[in-house]
């Protein structure tokens, strides 16, 4: 059974289509790769599969459940099924560090607070932030470390899917490295399935079983990593090589 | 042609804002359930209520001191002036105590209520909260709004107190009064509904400017603009709110 299904889903931003009839199948424990050029709708289509950007028409399928249409949204039934790392961090500005990461534990799950600060601090570990930065506030720590807290806040929670919009931008490339292993440990050894956005190549490499090249609306390739890497088709090949020339207009 | 559009148009937006601002308060109504986010309530009683007192106390002194010498240049024409301190207790704890008190409060708290919710909405972190399992309606407004109703009575409380004072003082200062006759007769013809219904009315206006801003803070959209936008129509539509439900009350409280 697929993990999550989307069949024809069309979104517009007045008379912007932004998506454009996207089919999609994610199976349990697989890792997708989403990449495509600015602006073509990347970071809305995981809104909308996360229920928060209502959809124009279609269907979003959560195992064998239709969870999301144009006339219902029942997302909420399913807490904790995915997690997201949002493309701006999106932490909270008004609490600690620490208290960003134990948000969900606390006050979504009602565990008590200590208890939740040990697991907030175990997982701040894992993504690499020392307990310097556990009673800062998010405007205090650096881009790259915000984006880390974020990742934390969102891996503490469990989910059984793993939604990551540009995990690496902004990171120095030892802990681009680090970042990249851990989501790919993640995925791996929690068996948690996973939809990543990302321009990174690196990332690509480390993370992604199957890849999808969003462009204009629509899905215009799909392929195993392997055939991303090698495949001759010119919307490829200009991504990987960041060529101006090619069938992308700039 | 053109212009009957326009009001068209117009109408159908207005009645479409009313429709989602009645969802919105529908949703709050829902969220009004545990689990209650105390920490969240006490952070609130003390911004929007406790901060908001030296707003408040100023407003309602120099009214009380205005009202003090206005009605004392209008009643001293036919020798009435031992009416000033019925007319200038009356007049603020029906009247001006709540309604400029509150105008007051929905400049600084709607407007920073609109700013902060709005922030939150643009920068994602309404979205992400929801992600963490928590209703933003619950953590984020209901607290707010409960804040607002609490508080607002016990302001305004307060500034009828200082309002009252501020009359006293102009006129035993200023207009020659006997301090002993003033007092008398501030309480002689002052009713207990006379000052339970400008605590009501309170009790409104903090629902009003509190949803008003949640309403606008919540819906903002397109970044920092959008903020400034939403952060505006806050503070407008939250004073005309009270204006508005303002005269209602008072028609429903008025018995001649
Ligand atoms: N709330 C909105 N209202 C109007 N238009 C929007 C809204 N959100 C996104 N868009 C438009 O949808 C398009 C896709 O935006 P999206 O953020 O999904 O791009 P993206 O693929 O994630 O790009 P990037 O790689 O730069 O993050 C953009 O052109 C944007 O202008
Ligand atoms: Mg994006």
């Amino acid at each position: 059974m697929n993990k999550l299904t989307l069949k024809n889903v069309s979104k517009s931003f007045g008379s912007f289509k932004v998506l454009d009839g996207i089919n999609l199948e994610v199976t349990d424990g697989e890792s997708l790769a989403i990449v495509g050029p600015s602006g073509t709708g990347k970071s809305v289509l995981l809104k909308c599969i996360l229920g928060l950007i209502p959809i124009d028409s279609g269907e979003i399928w959560i195992e064998d459940k239709c969870v999301i249409s144009k006339d219902h949204n029942d997302s909420e039934k399913y807490p904790g099924f995915f997690g997201m790392l949002f493309q701006g961090s999106a932490l909270f500005d008004s609490l600690p560090i620490w208290k960003n990461v134990a948000f969900g534990l606390i006050y979504g799950q009602g565990m008590d607070e200590k208890t939740a600060r040990v697991l907030a601090m175990e997982t701040l570990d894992k993504v690499g932030l020392s307990k310097k930065v556990e009673n800062l506030y998010p405007f205090e720590i650096s881009g790259g470390m915000q984006k880390r807290a974020s990742l934390a806040r969102a891996l503490v929670m469990k989910p059984q899917m793993m939604l990551f919009d540009e995990p690496t931008t902004g990171l120095d490339p030892m802990m681009l490295s680090v970042i990249n292993q851990l989501i790919a440990d993640t995925i791996r050894k929690e068996q948690v399935t996973a939809m990543t956005v990302t321009h990174d190549m690196s990332c690509l490499s480390a993370v992604a079983g199957r890849i999808i090249l969003l462009y204009k609306g629509k899905i215009i390739w799909e392929g195993s990593k392997d055939a991303f890497f090698t495949t001759q088709d010119p919307h490829i090949t200009q991504f990987r090589q960041g060529a101006i020339e090619g069938p992308f207009s700039l | 042609m053109n212009f009957l559009a326009q009001i068209g148009r117009s109408t159908l937006n207005f009645l479409a804002l009313l429709g989602n601002m009645s969802l919105f308060f529908f949703k709050i109504l829902k969220a009004f359930s545990p689990p209650f986010y105390t920490h969240q309530f006490t952070n609130q009683i003390l911004t929007i209520g406790y901060f908001s007192l030296p707003v408040v106390a100023m407003t309602s002194f120099f009214t009380g001191m205005v009202l003090a010498l206005q009605t004392y240049t209008g009643f001293v024409r036919f020798s009435a002036t031992e009416a000033v301190p019925t007319v200038v207790v009356l007049s603020i704890v029906r009247e001006l105590g709540p309604v400029l008190g509150a105008l007051m409060v929905c400049g600084r708290v709607s407007s920073s209520i609109a700013a902060e919710l709005g922030t939150m909405r643009v920068t994602d972190q309404i979205d992400a909260m929801m992600m963490l399992q928590t209703n933003p309606f619950r953590y984020l407004i209901v607290p707010r709004i409960f804040a607002g109703i609490v508080t607002l009575p016990i302001l305004i409380l307060v500034g009828d107190i200082i309002g009252v004072l501020g009359g006293y003082l102009v006129s035993i200062f200023r207009l020659d009064f006997n301090p002993s006759l003033y007092i008398d007769l501030t309480y002689k013809y002052l009713g207990t509904m006379d000052v339970v219904s400008g605590l009501i009315k309170a009790a409104v206006f903090g629902l009003c400017l509190t949803l008003m801003g949640a309403y606008f803070g919540f819906t903002a959209s397109r970044g920092a603009y959008g903020v400034g936008k939403s952060t505006t129509k806050a503070v407008v539509y939250s004073s005309v709110l009270v204006l508005l439900t303002n005269y209602i009350l008072t028609a429903l409280f008025f018995t001649g």
